[in-house]
């Protein structure tokens, strides 16, 4: 073959390898571009976002993050883990002095429970209620503590009925369909395990087994989103957002990032997509400014962000994206419903 | 110096070569040389033999100190008053590791006691028993937090064959909610108490 053949042959395959990220990346924006359009208009989040001065403020935003606008503007105090009621015309949030560090694990008994508007007007103190969570209608609320599982009546404040807590320690959640509550346990000597509990006969069954946390309802009630970190990684390993069958069967992983801990893993209220924060140390930021906000289809799942070489080994087929980038923010919630319109 | 005494060192000096100190010594000389050879000797021997005594004399006090600070640091805070038990017993094992702590997360350990004295109780307490501590890495003294404020103890680390004063509540899960690492799970039946106070009140061997 002549020489500049070959040199020819040479420059264009590096002009291919060198092209060639650049092109993946376009298709990536584009990617992006078109979930962003197609979640732009979907309803609504809230979350708390930390503030130069020291506290959090709630603040809603599109699914897209555009349109931010502060809900709440207290220095004095943090409001954190913010819940539409189902019917989204209520907000549940926990109000903590601005002096505390929030915690990523414990935060529901922190602090205080408040009720208020879908835009946080109007807060009322409803007390302690730690691990408040919303009944299915909305009339109702479900907490943790030392006394057990407790259902009070938002209307008289009155506890209608107390259930043992089994092994539930925090991060205890109603379902959407009122069968089930899911929470964090300890099972036969193992901590951190997922437990879902039917809420009539208050028997139980593991959903998923070691180091998990941060559990939360699919919209069907038939599925909990969860946070993971697998004991299959080197060293410490990096914690991985989940989803299983309530009846524990087969789980799957839906995104995991190696140098990211995933956490906040919340659905949109069709399921169709997931909400996650990526903090790159342990926890999900509450400890610190946050961290930065995820977006994706379930449908995509599983994907892997980052380089991640050992994880895209364990999951060969894994697709590595559209992930839709939010701004820094903990515990993140979506609603359908437009909160900002009437009053 | 008083200037009298001048002569006498002179006299007695040996350091000039040209005096008689370099001469063969007189019968009396000798017999002074020897008396305070005695002399010197015996000093030594008496100053040896005191040193040795005042030695002996010091350790034994500060062993009587020691013992009365253990004694003392057994039921020191409290131990005598946290809890519905209070026992000494000594720590049988250490069952696996702890669990990092490092700020992020929060854990109780069960450990297992050999008990040793009952001082307070509502009810019995068996001769094994099993504890649950909380954030077992950290000294007793500063493992007290938002969510548990009442912890405390001078223990300093947990050490098999230990012996603890402990200050106790029951059941585990009427005083702590969280994460609890149960290395004896399978033991049927046990009764898993609270610390709430921990001192230590003497080494294991």
């Amino acid at each position: 073959m002549p020489r500049i053949s070959r040199l020819l042959i040479l420059a264009l395959g590096l002009a291919a390898v060198c092209l060639a990220p650049q092109q993946a990346t376009a298709a990536d924006d584009q990617a992006v571009e078109s979930l962003r359009k197609e979640v732009a208009g979907k309803g609504f989040l809230v979350a708390s976002i930390k503030q130069k001065r020291g506290d959090w403020d709630l603040v809603l935003m599109r699914p897209d993050g555009s349109e931010q606008r502060k809900l709440t503007d207290t220095p004095d105090w943090s409001e954190a883990a913010p819940r539409w009621s189902p019917e989204g015309r209520r907000l549940l949030y926990r109000r903590i002095k601005a002096a505390s560090v929030i915690s990523h694990d414990r935060w529901g008994f922190q602090g205080e429970l408040v009720m208020a508007d879908a835009l946080a007007r109007n807060g009322r103190v409803l007390g302690k209620h730690t691990w408040g969570c919303w009944s299915p209608d909305g009339k109702q609320i479900s907490t943790l503590s030392l006394k057990g599982i407790e259902i009070i009546d938002l209307a008289t404040s009155k506890v209608t009925r107390r259930l043992s807590r089994a092994g539930y320690f925090q991060q205890l959640f109603w379902s959407p369909d009122g069968k089930w509550f899911c929470g964090t346990a300890n099972v036969g000597g193992e901590l951190w395990t997922i437990v879902r509990m039917d809420v009539v006969t208050g028997k139980w069954n593991v959903v998923s087994r070691f180091r998990n946390c941060t559990p939360d309802w699919a919209p069907d009630s038939k599925q909990v989103i969860f946070s993971n970190r697998p004991s299959n990684q080197q060293g410490y390993g990096w914690t991985q957002l989940w989803i299983a069958p309530g009846e524990g069967s087969k789980r799957r992983m839906i995104y995991g990032e190696d140098n990211r801990h995933i956490y906040g893993g919340g659905l949109s209220p069709d399921g169709r997509y997931v909400l996650f924060t990526r903090c790159p140390k342990d926890g999900g930021g509450s400890e610190r400014a946050g961290a930065p906000g995820g977006l994706m289809r379930l449908a995509d799942a599983p994907i892997i962000g980052g380089n991640s070489p050992a994880l895209r080994k364990l999951y060969p087929q894994a697709h590595q994206g559209p992930v839709l980038k939010l701004p820094d923010l903990w515990e993140p919630h979506w609603t359908y419903t437009d909160v900002t319109a009437g009053k | 110096m008083s200037h009298s005494e001048m002569p006498a060192m002179e006299e007695g000096d040996g350091s000039d070569p040209g005096s008689p100190a370099t001469d063969p010594p007189s019968s009396l000389a000798a017999a002074r040389l020897l008396l305070l050879g005695v002399i010197v000797v015996g000093a030594a021997a008496i100053g040896i033999a005191s040193a040795l005594r005042n030695q002996a004399t010091t350790a034994a006090a500060r062993n009587r100190v020691a013992g009365s600070e253990v004694a003392g640091s057994a039921v020191a805070g409290d131990v005598r008053t946290a809890g519905r038990f209070e026992v000494t017993a000594k720590l049988v094992e250490l069952p696996g590791d702890f669990l990092p702590n490092d700020g992020l997360y929060n854990y109780a350990f069960v450990l297992k006691y050999e008990l040793l004295e009952v001082h307070r109780s509502e009810g019995d307490v068996a001769s094994t028993f099993y504890v649950a501590h909380y954030n077992p890495r950290k000294t007793r003294a500063r493992v007290a937090d938002e969510f548990y404020s009442d912890l405390g103890g001078n223990l300093m680390r947990f050490r098999a064959g230990d012996v603890h004063r402990l200050a106790l509540e029951l059941p585990w899960d009427q005083h702590y909610i969280g994460p609890l690492v149960d290395r004896y799970h399978d033991r049927a039946g046990k009764r898993i108490y609270w610390a709430i106070w921990s001192n230590s009140a003497g080494a294991g061997p």
